[in-house]
């Protein structure tokens, strides 16, 4: 497996939903709540095919969600700040 | 007085399984997750298990076993939101969750159980929902104790559980030998070879004396585990201990004598440890310095100063002059660690001679934007990325 570090800009065309709160005594993480459904990086459109896997961390006050989603060939890092409402673009990973 | 009911849940193949959930052109091979330069392989999957490949293997060897291993680099971010995922999936069914590692925790469900139909069908809807919720394996064991449900959980890998009813554990004991169980690791094991005990029931019938002589107080808890008798509660997952002493290490890329790389290291340490020290609210007045050379011969000595501190500097200072003590060069250094013990918290000592508001400013710069944002221009270089998983992972 390889990656190759971007960390761009990109638009991102995402689906929200509003799911029930779960009955947990931790702060609830919406990883259901938001699903890329395509990006366009450097003027090309990705159409996301899958949503491998969503995690979140902090960086100081501000919360980072990332996102794993494939295009049918690679893996792109998708990673949203939730202070400025921002995408970018992190890792591409592919295969060999 | 009913038996207690404990589970203990067990992640399958954690970090492997999790970089396999998100990179699907990694299930079905052989991955080992590592970190960057000198490393060990902190998690394979099933697949480079079966090739041999083990935790903490160096990836050389574990290259030997498997030419076919896919190395996956580490992502500590993503497993501590993994675990605290978990967490909150376990947290549904007790309050009493103890977590043992990011990806172990044992459960008290004796007083929670008949909400949900009792500890088998809680061990069920866990591994049902960590499966829809993160696509992830789990090992559960239940048992009347916490010794004996992490052998359960041990002995059903991967996906599996398994109960060990009170009844059934003697004859489980009979012939088992004492390494199986938690606790008694390699060293230990060869000791209680020497004394001729090799099963659980020899150390369950040794008698008391030999051990207590062999082994002090521990001998009783020995003869406890033999007897598979842990009376150990589960701690309350709100509940949290105080630290007796706040430590970091770190190998080195490549072994050196560079005397330059060795203090920069020295001092990236001492702000780390001074950072969790301040997090937490302690200050600690003693200071132990570890030094590994490059054949694994590790010294290490400590110092105790009169005044508390939570200070990076303050303790470089000390933990240069016990670097100078021990450090004999040209010798090749391959680990620092430093660590404080000796701990207070909350009475807060302030030095005369050194204000503390530009640490607090620091401090605060830093709770904003991230860890080491804002840093001594002596460690400019260093990465804010963490490499490694803290033991602070779960606050």
């Amino acid at each position: 497996m390889s990656f190759t570090q971007i960390d761009e800009p990109i638009k991102v065309y995402a689906f929200y939903e509003t799911t029930p709160p779960r009955p947990s005594r931790l702060k609830a993480l919406p990883h259901k709540k938001i699903m890329p459904l395509s990006f366009i990086w450097r003027e090309r459109e990705y159409k996301v095919e899958d949503l491998t896997y969503v995690w979140h961390n902090k960086k100081g006050e501000t919360d980072y969600y990332h996102f794993a989603v494939s295009d049918g060939t690679n893996i792109y890092e998708l990673v949203y700040n939730t202070k400025t409402f921002d995408w970018i673009l992190h890792r591409i990973y592919c295969e060999g | 007085m009913k038996d207690r009911e404990i589970l203990h849940l067990d992640m399958d193949a954690f970090f492997a399984s999790v970089e396999q959930k998100t990179f699907p052109f990694l299930r079905g091979k052989p991955i080992g997750v590592c970190g960057e330069g000198r490393t060990v392989i902190a998690s394979a999957s099933y697949e480079a298990k079966a090739c041999g490949v083990k935790s903490g293997m160096n990836l050389y060897e574990a290259k030997r076993c498997c030419p076919n291993l896919v190395l996956v680099p580490l992502n500590p971010a993503k497993y501590i939101d993994t675990a605290k995922r978990i967490i909150s999936i376990l947290l549904q069914f007790t309050d009493l969750v103890e977590i043992f590692s990011i990806d172990e925790a044992f459960l008290d469900v004796t007083n929670t159980a008949h909400l949900f139909g009792g500890a088998e069908a809680i061990a069920y809807k866990l591994k049902d929902e960590i499966g829809k919720e993160l696509g992830l394996t789990c090992s559960i064991g239940i048992a009347p104790n916490k010794l004996l449900a992490k052998y359960a959980s041990d002995q059903c890998k991967p996906n599996g559980l398994l109960r060990i009813k009170k009844e059934a554990i003697q004859n489980l004991l009979n012939d088992l030998p004492v390494n199986k169980l938690c606790g008694i690791g390699e060293r230990l094991t060869l000791r209680l070879k020497q004394l001729g005990i090799l099963t659980c029931s020899d150390l369950a019938n040794c008698p008391i004396k030999i051990l207590l002589k062999n082994f002090g107080k521990n001998g009783i808890r020995l003869k406890n585990m033999g007897m598979g008798f842990d009376p150990s509660p589960v701690l309350s997952y709100w509940q949290k201990s105080d630290a007796k002493s706040i430590g970091h290490s770190c190998t080195l890329d490549s072994d050196t004598s560079d005397l330059m790389v060795l203090r920069h290291l020295l001092w990236r340490l001492s702000e780390q440890v001074a950072r969790r020290l301040r997090q937490g609210g302690y200050q600690g007045r003693t200071v132990t310095l570890v030094l590994r050379y490059s054949d694994f011969t590790t010294l290490s000595r400590q110092k105790s100063i009169k005044e508390f501190i939570d200070d990076g500097r303050r303790i470089y200072g000390v933990s240069f002059k016990l670097f100078n003590y021990l450090y004999q060069p040209p010798r090749k250094v391959r680990l620092l660690g430093i660590a404080v013990s000796n701990l207070i918290k909350g009475i807060q000592q302030l030095s005369l001679i050194e204000p503390k508001l530009p640490i607090k400013t620091l401090d605060n710069l830093n709770d904003r934007h991230g860890e080491f944002t804002v840093r001594r221009s002596i460690l400019s270089t260093m990465s804010s990325e963490p490499k490694v998983i803290a033991p602070s992972w779960r606050v």
